[in-house]
């Protein structure tokens, strides 16, 4: 009985794989209803993988952390393939479309319910070159197979570097089963926690390597789901994973803070001034990958945890509506007086403070409540600052019960599911932590109205453009354009 | 110069945003050009053809599609008709290419690759951050000022065009006039090819734009009917053109590209060629032309029979739209006492109406500014509702706050993700008219709706008015679904207005004093045809006297048979098995609500004619669900004023979604809106596809196309007037506009008099079909 536990997670992932292969294969005999169903019994698996040991034959290793995004991509997985059943209907390459995301969505699983080097490191550069060809599926599209190229040379990059990191552990360590080197972290050598910090920078698309992901609106809405749901967190998730190692370096984590939270103004940024649907979205995904890096490096691994499922959701659900938006309430920036965001910061703050000094202040996740409270407070700020909105004091109600739940979800689960560490964040991250917000709130109320107008009204040009990121990196990859470009 | 403006002005068909997209005839700025006149001038503009590859009309021909009857019907002349077959074992000459513009001519050569399609994303986005509506954050700071002004003061700050490897380009743009004018004169003077005139040179180089000088078009249309005037295009033009100079001048006028631009040769001119390909697509559709004008001629007997009808239980108005007919025809044979009439949905009521969600939507033609103002619900409480969906939208998507909203809010959306279906929506409130809207003012638009509706003799104690809305979830074009003479909406709000108009006591009294009195028996019920179940919903049942329960349970009943009966022809067309119907609904209802669903249905795909006459004249024939079906009896239009209106409104409508379906199954790459699973809105008024360029028009290749097959074929819309053929003319003299497309060839014409059918070949010149 027991050795049939150990069954699950391949079954999950194998499942996938051959409901992948069976569709490359034979895709006149498979019956499309068949990926969505294989991908729900995946989610089934993973989930069954609970009854198990955490430790698998050393090659899998199924604690809280994996089962509780594995679960998340197998979900989303079976959304996705169940969306492409109608969305895609009469379009030549559906069953291979449908086919190759089973496959990505297996390799997925593998990585994340991985408990061997070796493992991950196959199911990090399957995922990898899985998408390339999802991407480039329909080759009529020059823009398409240019960029699926761009990121392409990105991911092969950030293979090599995991590929080194992983063999410099081994070789710490003797071992490469992932729990043995997670229970004696101190015996990895700097080098390589650098170069896994450096591999996850580059596939969470944090600036400038995110240039590829705002521009791979050629392929259809679920593809797009699942890569912004299921293959740009790898990264986020790869440093949650070895979070006690990344701990034995704390200059690691420092510079994904880093990284990471300029990624996140970046984005945030960015995100404003876009007029397209999908694009807006890619730069939600960069911003909030980027929080995501930042709060991995300021050691708030739960928070990051919970953040990572929480974005995977969301996004994926967003790219499957991005028809509604025409629809949408609107979006546009109301003018806020500067002394309804004090109220609100003031009324948002205190149980927010409340509930930081009750429990450990110095925990990066508690604080991480203050950071809520900021973006709380531009909420009931800007509610009640529109003609017939809302007043101040039910904006600030409002504020303290969502403060509240953030708080419990946080607390209640998202610490239960990552190993412990000793690292503490200098202070100056810590700042940066409050800083971050504040400064886009202040950028926020400031859109509307006539302060800093020159200044605005340049980063307003820059920003429409991405600051010129993708632009300048193109040029400089343009060798890998389909050539000669067809001309229209 | 300004003269050549207003010719690229006329020639651009406009393109309304999405929220009341409407069907547009793109060549209906050619209107004034006969067919293969235009075809050409086309053709040398685009690049694109007017009519089916030669290839097309061979298999056609060869396949007896077309028959030798059908070629006599194209064309008279043995002579011509040996030139048309002679045709098809020749293929027709080579049509010479040419640059879509300088960039196009240059990029790889002169100008980095690619140049053109990073221009004409840059000049997009533009529009888009300018013309923005409620999509994007962050506003564009220069939105107040004029898009050309606008443009330039960007560019002050924008580098992207010089990271893309256009050195110096802003500057370049700096140092341009000022005025867009100006720009366009000097465009004009330093670009155009010596061979060129300039009004091809400037079609050619804003065709890659079409899509955004379309809604410029739009939006100076729109302020035309409100009788102001506004001149967006001619910025655009100045955009594209300094564009064009600058790259002109970073290529450097002396090199070799430049040397090959200028020495462009002229436009071609029109070949016997379009004139053989323009008679092949009438032979094309001369069978189904006179496959139906034999069925309408001969349908004397059924016309006969109709003495029932003169006093009839239920009067039922539906709207003209192609798919109200099989649901008529069900009706009438299921409840043989019902009357059906057949009138443009927005039943003579042009309402600007309103409610919490959206303050604008003119519910009527547009071809009309509507000058009745009306609104639903509570608009304070809604407001607040609204105020709410406002905040929450804002807390995820506001820079600030997005972070922490992922924690909180993210998970919330696994019930959507898992569910993918859209919620239907709340019960509508029922509308009502503005106050500042007078009784009197209210029983002129109901006289003269009655009139123009042919409700002027006995009526049915109800009398239904029956407009139709759709079902689709996720769907940017959902409003090209809807009824397209509400304006792009459901027409339940004009039916509600309209009906309580006609309930209202002292309405009733004014239209009596005015000769038109309505029988105290006689109640008017609103009705909304769902197109995507075939569902009727009736509005206001409870308002109904006593006295009509028995009436209403009646009619209720029958409407429940006709739409099943309609619904299993309708799920033949949607590739549905056949199921026992109550099923059928539910799967046609989760078709509708369903996100992922691309083809929601077929909507006015097939359309291909329009018929105006009593119902008399096409009762008990099928027509398929391709007909529009306009009612109009000519005896009692002694001046032609109702026949006027009928040629200048319904006509022209119908020709213009007609000629979209054309275009977008002609050519969907140049005339359709591309693939559905590719789009993303822009700025809330179209979508691009993919990553991004300009707005695309027409339909997505989804609305025509079932994946195997085109769904509809090419086929211009066939026009068939009950009504002697000198008072046809006579009108037609009187309004130009539907004489120039009838007279081009646009659109065909067939006059049905005293039980046999006429085509009309000319101004006067009819001969029996």
């Amino acid at each position: 009985m027991n050795q049939l536990l150990h069954l699950f997670p391949v079954l999950a992932a194998g499942s996938l794989a051959g409901a992948g292969l069976f569709g490359k294969v034979m895709p006149q005999r498979v019956p499309r209803r068949f990926f969505p169903n294989i991908a729900g019994l995946a989610a089934l698996f993973v989930v069954l993988s609970v009854a198990g040991p955490s430790v698998h034959s050393g090659l899998w290793l199924t604690d809280g952390l994996s089962l509780t995004v594995a679960t998340t991509v197998a979900l989303i997985t079976a959304a996705v393939l169940r969306f492409c059943l109608r969305h895609l209907h009469g379009d030549a390459a559906q069953t291979d479309l449908m086919a190759q995301v089973s496959l990505v969505s297996c390799s997925v699983l593998v990585f994340l319910l991985s408990g061997h080097l070796a493992l991950t490191w196959v199911s990090w550069v399957a995922a990898g070159l899985l998408v390339h060809s999802l991407l480039t599926l329909d080759r009529s599209r020059p823009d398409a197979v240019f960029i699926a190229r761009k990121k392409f040379l990105f991911g092969r990059i950030s293979d090599v570097l995991l590929g080194v990191a992983f063999v410099l552990m081994y070789r710490a360590h003797g071992s490469a089963e992932v729990a043995e080197i997670l229970a004696t972290p101190g015996k990895t050598p700097a080098s390589a926690v650098a170069l896994i910090a450096f591999a996850a920078v580059i596939r969470s698309a944090q600036a400038p390597f995110h240039t590829w992901l705002p521009e791979t609106m050629e392929a259809p809405a679920p593809v797009s789901a699942l890569m912004h749901a299921g293959i740009v967190n790898a990264g986020g998730f790869l440093v949650i994973r070895f979070a006690p190692v990344m701990a034995t370096y704390p200059a690691a984590l420092h510079a994904l803070a880093v990284t990471g939270g300029l990624t996140a103004i970046y984005g945030a940024v960015c995100m404003t001034a876009q007029p397209e649907a999908k694009r807006t979205l890619a730069y939600s995904t960069v911003a909030q990958m980027g929080f995501l890096i930042f709060t991995c490096g300021i050691g708030a691994f739960g928070a990051a945890t919970i953040h990572l499922v929480a974005h995977a959701i969301y996004k994926a659900d967003a790219f499957l509506r991005a028809g509604e938006a025409g629809r949408a309430p609107s979006r546009a920036a109301v003018k806020i007086p500067v002394t309804r965001v004090f109220g609100g910061l003031i009324l948002a703050g205190i149980p927010a403070l409340l509930i930081v000094m009750r429990y450990k202040p110095d925990s990066a996740d508690t604080l991480l409540i203050l950071v809520s409270a900021i973006a709380l407070a531009y909420g009931a700020a800007r509610s009640s600052s529109s003609p017939d909105g809302f007043g101040l004091l039910p904006g600030a109600l409002a504020t303290g019960l969502l403060l509240t739940a953030s708080w419990a979800v946080l607390h209640g689960f998202g610490a239960a599911l990552v190993a412990k560490t000793d690292y503490t964040p200098p202070p100056g991250l810590l700042i940066a932590l409050g800083g971050i917000p504040l400064l886009l709130l202040t950028f926020q109320t400031t859109l509307v109205g006539r302060r800093f107008a020159g200044f605005k009204a340049a980063l307003n040009a820059h920003a429409l453009h991405g600051f010129y990121l993708s632009t300048v990196i193109s040029k400089r990859l343009s060798w890998l354009a389909p050539k000669p470009f067809p001309k229209r | 110069m300004n003269d050549t403006l207003q010719t690229l002005r006329k020639r651009t068909a406009p393109l309304w945003p999405l929220k009341k997209f409407v069907a547009v005839n793109p060549f209906t700025g050619y209107r004034d050009l006969p067919f293969a006149s235009a075809a050409a001038r086309i053709a040398a503009t685009t690049g694109a053809s007017l009519t089916q590859p030669v290839d097309f009309y061979r298999r056609a021909y060869e396949s007896g599609h077309i028959t030798a009857d059908d070629l006599q019907c194209a064309a008279e002349d043995p002579a011509i008709r040996e030139k048309m077959v002679a045709l098809l074992r020749r293929n027709p000459r080579e049509r010479a290419t040419f640059p879509a513009s300088f960039a196009a001519h240059a990029e790889g050569v002169a100008l980095p690759d690619d140049t053109e399609r990073f221009v004409v994303r840059q000049i997009a986005l533009v529009c888009a951050t300018h013309y923005d509506r409620n999509q994007t954050a962050w506003t564009s700071p220069w939105k107040t000022l004029p898009l050309y002004a606008a443009w330039r003061e960007r560019l002050r700050h924008d580098r992207n065009a010089e990271a893309f490897g256009l050195p110096g380009f802003a500057k370049r743009i700096a140092a341009l006039p000022e005025s867009p004018e100006d720009t366009v004169k000097v465009g004009l003077e330093r670009l155009k090819p010596a061979a060129l005139d300039d009004e091809t040179f400037l079609l050619r180089e804003m065709r890659a734009l079409a899509g955004w000088s379309g809604y410029l078009r739009h939006l100076e249309h729109e302020a035309s009917l409100r009788g102001e005037e506004r001149n967006e295009l001619e910025n655009l033009v100045a955009i594209r053109l300094a564009c064009e100079v600058a790259l002109l001048e970073i290529a450097g006028p002396a090199t070799p590209a430049a040397k090959t631009w200028f020495a462009q040769p002229a436009p071609a001119a029109q070949s016997e060629d379009d004139e053989l390909l323009a008679l092949w697509q009438t032979a094309y559709e001369a069978g189904y032309i006179r496959g139906l004008a034999g069925s309408l001629a001969r349908n004397k007997s059924a016309a006969a029979k109709t003495g029932a009808l003169e006093s009839p239980a239920v009067d039922a108005v539906f709207c003209i739209d192609v798919r109200s007919e099989p649901l008529r025809r069900h009706l009438e044979t299921g409840l043989p006492s019902t009357r059906t009439h057949g009138f443009a949905g927005f039943f003579g009521f042009p309402v600007a109406h309103r409610d919490a969600g959206d303050a604008d939507q003119p519910r009527c033609p547009v071809l009309l500014a509507p000058p009745l103002p009306a609104h639903s619900g509570n608009l304070g409480r809604d407001t607040a509702k609204a105020h709410g969906a406002q905040a929450w939208a804002a807390f995820q998507n506001s820079a600030a706050s997005c972070f922490s909203f992922m924690e909180v809010g993210g998970p919330l959306a696994a019930f959507s993700l898992l569910g993918q279906r859209k919620r239907p929506d709340a019960k509508a409130p029922a509308p009502a008219w503005d106050k500042t809207i007078s009784l009197e003012t209210q029983a002129a638009t109901a006289a003269g709706a009655l009139i123009n509706m042919g409700l002027t003799g006995p009526l049915g104690r109800i009398v239904l008015l029956c407009g139709h809305g759709a079902l689709s979830a996720n769907n940017p074009h959902a409003a090209s679904l809807e009824c397209g003479a509400c304006g792009g909406h459901a027409g339940d709000v004009n039916a509600r207005l309209a009906a309580d108009t006609f309930n209202d006591p002292e309405v009733r009294k004014i239209l009596a004093g005015r000769g038109l009195p309505i029988p105290e028996s006689t109640r008017f019920l609103a009705a909304l045809h769902i197109t995507q179940t075939d569902e009727v919903k009736l509005y206001d049942t409870d308002k109904l006297p006593a006295t009509h329960s028995g009436d209403l349970a009646t009619l209720r009943e029958a409407l429940d048979r006709a739409s099943a009966r309609t619904r299993a022809e309708r799920a033949i067309r949607l590739g549905v098995p056949a199921m026992d119907d109550a099923k059928l609904l539910k799967r046609l209802e989760k078709r509708g609500t369903d996100r992922s669903e691309v083809r929601p249905e077929w909507a006015l795909a097939g359309n291909a004619a329009l018929i105006a006459a009593p119902r008399s004249r096409t009762l008990g024939l099928d027509l398929a669900g391709r007909t529009f079906l306009q009612d109009y009896d000519h005896r009692a239009d002694p001046d032609g004023a109702i026949l006027r209106l009928i040629l200048s409104a319904p006509v022209v409508v119908a020709s213009w979604i007609n000629l979209q379906y054309y275009a977008s199954t002609l050519n969907p790459a140049v005339w359709g809106s591309g693939d559905k699973t590719l789009h993303q809105i822009v700025a809330g008024i179209g979508v691009v596809e993919g990553n991004g360029g300009d707005l695309r028009t027409g339909l997505p290749i989804q609305s025509v196309h079932d994946g195997k097959d085109f769904v509809h074929e090419t086929r211009r819309l066939a026009v068939y007037i009950e009504a002697p053929r000198a008072k046809i003319d006579a009108e037609l003299a009187a309004c130009p506009d539907p004489e120039k497309l009838f007279a081009n060839g646009w659109l065909h014409l067939v006059a049905i008099e005293s039980d046999t059918a006429y085509r009309r070949l000319g101004k006067g010149v009819w001969k029996p079909v």
